[in-house]
């Protein structure tokens, strides 16, 4: 897909759309946004780690904030007003040691149908040019009745 | 001892092993039942895990119970422990888990190599003929560095 309009959303509404997901808020998580767009920011904390020896986070909070980069894409994207989003699946590669220091994420759109949608997410911690995860979800965007 | 009879055979092991997993303990898992190189894990509803006002479970927590879940069935098929981290983790989703259902997983290693574990598993409410989520994962072992859950001190 090529690369949308980035709309500039006020902390106002950011705030709005986070508030909605308990299980975001239970995180941590927070959205931010760059010239790039609208991104995810989890900043570490302990009840997140899986492996205190190294520390490493949990492989199902790297997994969590992919899809969570995802899910808020699709729903800040303009394509699903009026749509349920429905994670019909995601995959998750685990490319590097993801450590105990806050982590980010962002979603890039491959397509976005009526239906369907495919959307891949990378996460970060130092620095995006070395992605600690990478995965891509499928979802399905049904009208709301 | 292998692993899978230290936490069959002592309640303690098994909660010394969920408390050195901080995400894990922090959800309420529980193991419910280990055999050999296979586990079912319960994730107690907690409204705080919601994906929105309905009360569903956020698929986040899924993903996370798949993977905890994994871990041990992971543990319980070694011979002796070792460390391992996720390679690749697919979490599929058939219908949204209801508001106020506790969450079951059960799943199994279902082939090791030297390298690599190799798991699969499936989520329910109410009964493992009806699952409403499945996984599959693999596992790299890093057979250099120190295992999370050794078994001397194991109770901690």
């Amino acid at each position: 897909m090529k690369p949308e309009h980035i709309k500039i959303w006020s902390e106002a509404d950011l705030e709005k759309v986070l508030a909605e997901v308990p299980y975001a808020e239970y995180l941590g998580l927070r959205l931010k946004q760059d010239r790039q767009g609208v991104y995810c920011y989890l900043p570490c904390k302990d009840a997140l780690i899986g492996n205190p020896l190294l520390p490493a986070y949990h492989g199902g909070v790297v997994g969590t904030v992919l899809e969570m980069a995802a899910a808020f894409y699709l729903q800040l994207s303009g394509h699903c007003q009026g749509k349920k989003i429905h994670m019909v699946s995601f995959d998750t590669d685990y490319l590097r040691p993801a450590f105990g220091v806050d982590i980010y994420a962002r979603a890039y759109p491959v397509r976005i149908g009526k239906a369907v949608a495919n959307i891949r997410a990378e996460a970060w911690q130092q620095s995006p040019e070395k992605p600690v995860a990478v995965g891509k979800g499928n979802y399905l965007l049904r009208q709301e009745q | 001892m292998k692993p899978y009879q230290i936490l069959q055979n002592d309640p303690k092991m098994m909660l010394g092993y969920m408390n050195r997993v901080p995400h894990s303990s922090d959800l309420a898992m529980q193991v419910l039942e280990v055999a050999y190189g296979k586990a079912t894990m319960l994730l107690p509803y907690n409204p705080k895990f919601a994906a929105d006002a309905s009360g569903i479970i956020h698929e986040g927590a899924i993903t996370s119970l798949f993977d905890s879940l994994f871990g041990i069935a992971v543990y319980v098929a070694l011979d002796e422990p070792l460390m391992y981290s996720t390679l690749d983790l697919r979490v599929e989703i058939a219908e949204p888990a209801p508001a106020g259902k506790d969450i079951h997983a059960t799943g199994e290693c279902y082939r090791l190599t030297h390298e690599i574990a190799y798991t699969r598993a499936i989520a329910y409410w109410e009964s493992p003929d009806k699952p409403f989520a499945s996984a599959n994962g693999s596992f790299f072992f890093t057979r250099d560095r120190k295992p999370m859950h050794p078994m001397q001190g194991f109770a901690q």
